[in-house]
């Protein structure tokens, strides 16, 4: 430490991105963290999830995210830092590895595992500390969910556990119960996020399937997000377990008010499941937190601006980026350029460090400015 | 004050059926869940009103108030049924049980009502339309929330394409449950009462999204939806986000030529809901409601004889200043104009 800056070694903590998407190289480094009979059985195939559905793109990625040498996106260490550390001027996100999943409860495990174990040995084991790990569980076993939540608990790099968006039943169900209870033991957050799905029918809702991936993409995470709140709020998940905290990631924001303040209407008159005793938005205020990105835009940046400020954003709200996909939010850009400097602070930083203890400052390192 | 309650939901008595389907439906309809299905009946608050057991009276003396000019029923179905056939025979039957019943002298004159489609049958539901279009105290049609397919499927466009040459707004309403519909989140079924009755709001945004990314609208400028379970407040959200992936994505639909809000504000309407304009559930804030464009997006409507049922002071405290005659009256007016038509109406016989 002797030989550091002396202008300068350490720097504030002003920007958290809690949704990073970094990749093994290829389906060959992930299959190479596998054991038997999985490594072998995946030798073969190379992709783990290439089912067609509403996608009209191919890699949905940044143009620039791609390695000098065709490297995919989010693989290739120097790029990514260099343009979340650099240029993003991003001091500390969390990884969302995400490598898909199928129908076979034991190959997701497995498949998660081998992710865990890849980020441990890969982004994990740099000493700047400036990206976090997510532990990744497949929740079709919930038993085999909290085991490997265990293998990982006390590791320093990992910060959050991370599953997929579907579910046999809404997560407010109690055969979830244990994933919840260990995730609040180890006072973990646990975030949510789309990861294919090989459990249900993809854009399937309670009124037919979507036809076209902008419909899709519009509307099916807040449909299932919603149902996830309103299952956790229903059904006394956070009686249960006061430590646990969950993160919805891309799903939208501005959404969730108005159906948090229906359940707050039935609520209050008398509309609750037997035995509940939190209320709707106390459930929401203490427990459930939402990504930024992808941010929420109109004509009017008044009524963006202001239903954000309605809906709290300034405790729930926390930025990401999405880096590296096609519909990343740059964060100098993303929020609504009115928004008063403590609510930006708060979303940009403030928030993200209060749900995951984050250090107010970092070391300096070779990414900043002198 | 001059007030149109543009949504009242009178039960329709086992009795009605039985009187006017034939058989096979007749007996088929023993097989079917009661009032408010199997599925969450339960947890339904009991208010205490007789109208809610399907005494038509009380309906009556409790809507029919002084300062309401016109009231539109709008009956819930009994779900939808599987059978195409089933379900076309039994809207028939709702029809014209409602046409008997509360349509005719001595029923009151301001009531009016909505045609029930059956829509898994789009011949049939043309049909059904046409048969009762001609009777001018139907001022609307009324479709199911709950289908197999989004609105926006090309099989739908013959029936919207009706209801817009006989100049009849389309309803939408969440009915009864019937067992063999589609799992009611996208992530597996819900559990309680109330996850059910927030969730269903997000479910007419399914519908509008639909209806613009076919070009159903486009091609239809005349089709008004009225969305009867609420869902205001949702509209700003859910239609931002729609018009992000619209921006990135209109590759995919190059006919839907501006921004899907601005096509989905033209064509939808909500019912208000008691919790409507209200960031925390509980306190009214008319700044959402102006977002929310509860001026002009939004009609009174009693829900009567619902345990949810609202009153109109309870929506005045939630709409844009200014707005309150729209919101009791000028937009249901705007959207039905048959109501309009009502000092000169001449009973069809």
């Amino acid at each position: 430490m002797s030989v550091a800056d002396p202008v300068r070694t350490t720097v504030p903590v002003q920007l958290v991105d809690i949704d990073i998407h970094l990749a093994p190289r290829d389906a060959d480094e992930l299959i190479g963290y596998m054991p038997a009979p999985w490594r072998d059985r995946l030798g073969d195939r190379r992709r783990l999830a290439t089912r067609t559905a509403y996608l009209p793109f191919g890699n949905p990625a940044r143009m620039d995210a791609f390695g000098p040498a065709g490297e995919l996106p989010g693989t290739e260490p120097d790029l990514v830092r260099r343009q979340l550390f650099a240029e993003e001027r991003m001091d500390i996100g969390l990884i969302v590895a995400l490598p898909g999943q199928g129908p076979d409860p034991a190959l997701n495990a497995a498949v998660a595992a081998a992710i865990n174990d890849w980020q441990a040995a890969t982004w994990l084991a740099e000493d700047d500390a400036r990206l976090l790990g997510s532990v990744l569980l497949a929740i079709d076993d919930v038993a085999g969910a909290v085991r490997e939540l265990e293998r990982w608990a006390g590791h320093p790099g990992f910060r959050q556990a991370l599953i997929a968006h579907d579910g046999d039943r809404p997560l407010g169900h109690p055969q979830y119960d244990p994933l919840w209870q260990a995730a609040a033991r180890h006072r973990l957050p646990v975030a949510i996020h789309f990861n294919d799905s090989g459990r249900l029918s993809l854009g399937a809702t309670p009124v037919g399937h979507f036809r076209t991936y902008v419909e899709y993409h519009a509307l099916t995470h807040p449909l299932e997000y919603a149902a996830h709140v309103a299952s956790w709020i229903c059904g006394g998940v956070f009686d249960r377990f006061p430590d646990l905290r969950f993160v919805l990631l891309e799903g939208g924001f501005l959404w969730h008010r108005p159906v948090v303040a229906r359940l707050m209407h039935l609520w209050e008159r008398g509309v609750r499941a037997p035995g509940a005793v939190k209320d709707p938005l106390a459930c929401v205020r203490d427990h459930i937190r939402f990504s930024s990105q992808p941010i929420e835009e109109a004509e009017s940046v008044r009524d963006v601006q202001r239903l954000l400020e309605l809906a709290e954003a300034d405790r729930l709200l926390l930025f990401s980026s999405d880096y590296p996909h096609y519909d990343y939010d740059n964060p100098l850009r993303a929020l609504p350029p009115t928004l008063a400097p403590e609510l930006r602070a708060r979303i940009m930083c403030e928030n993200a460090r209060e749900l995951y203890g984050l250090p107010a400052v970092r070391p300096a390192d070779r990414y900043d400015e002198p | 004050m001059s007030i149109v309650d543009a949504a009242v939901h009178p039960l329709v008595p086992d009795a009605a059926y039985a009187e006017r389907l034939p058989n096979p439906w007749r007996l088929a309809m023993n097989l079917v869940p009661g009032p408010f299905g199997k599925l969450y009946e339960a947890d339904v608050p009991d208010v205490g009103d007789p109208a809610a057991a399907g005494d038509e009276a009380a309906l009556a003396h409790s809507v029919l108030t002084d300062d309401v000019d016109a009231a539109l029923l709008l009956p819930r179905g009994r779900g939808l049924l599987p059978n195409p056939e089933h379900l076309a025979a039994v809207d028939r039957a709702t029809n014209d049980w409602l046409h008997e019943q509360w349509l005719q002298p001595p029923a009151d004159e301001r009531w009016c009502g909505a045609i029930r489609l059956p829509v898994t049958d789009p011949v049939a539901a043309v049909a059904e339309l046409e048969r009762l279009a001609p009777v001018e105290r139907f001022a609307a049609v009324l479709v199911p929330l709950r289908v197999h397919e989004p609105y926006g499927a090309d099989r739908y466009l013959p029936i919207w394409e009706a209801a817009v040459a006989n100049d009849l707004p389309v309803f939408v309403l969440d009915d009864l449950a019937c067992a063999a519909e589609l799992v009611r989140s996208p992530v597996g079924q819900p559990i309680h009462f109330a996850e059910n009755d927030a969730l269903r709001t997000l479910l007419p945004f399914v519908h509008l999204a639909s209806l613009v990314t076919s070009g159903t609208l486009g091609r239809l400028p005349g089709l008004r939806l009225v969305f009867a379970d609420g869902g205001a407040d949702l509209a700003a959200p859910l239609l931002w986000r729609l018009d992000k992936d619209w921006r990135s994505g209109r590759v995919e639909i190059p006919w839907v030529e501006e921004p899907p809000s601005a096509i989905a504000w033209r064509h939808a309407a909500f019912v208000a809901q008691g919790q409507d304009g209200r960031p925390d559930g509980l306190s009214p804030s008319r700044e959402l409601a102006q977002v929310s464009r509860s001026g002009e997006q939004v009609l009174y409507g009693s829900r009567r004889p619902g345990w949810d049922a609202v009153a109109p002071e309870d929506v005045l405290a939630v709409v844009p200043p200014g707005a309150a005659e729209r919101v009791l009256s000028g937009n249901a007016l705007d959207r039905l104009p048959r109501l309009r038509l009502s000092e000169e109406r001449e009973e069809h016989p």
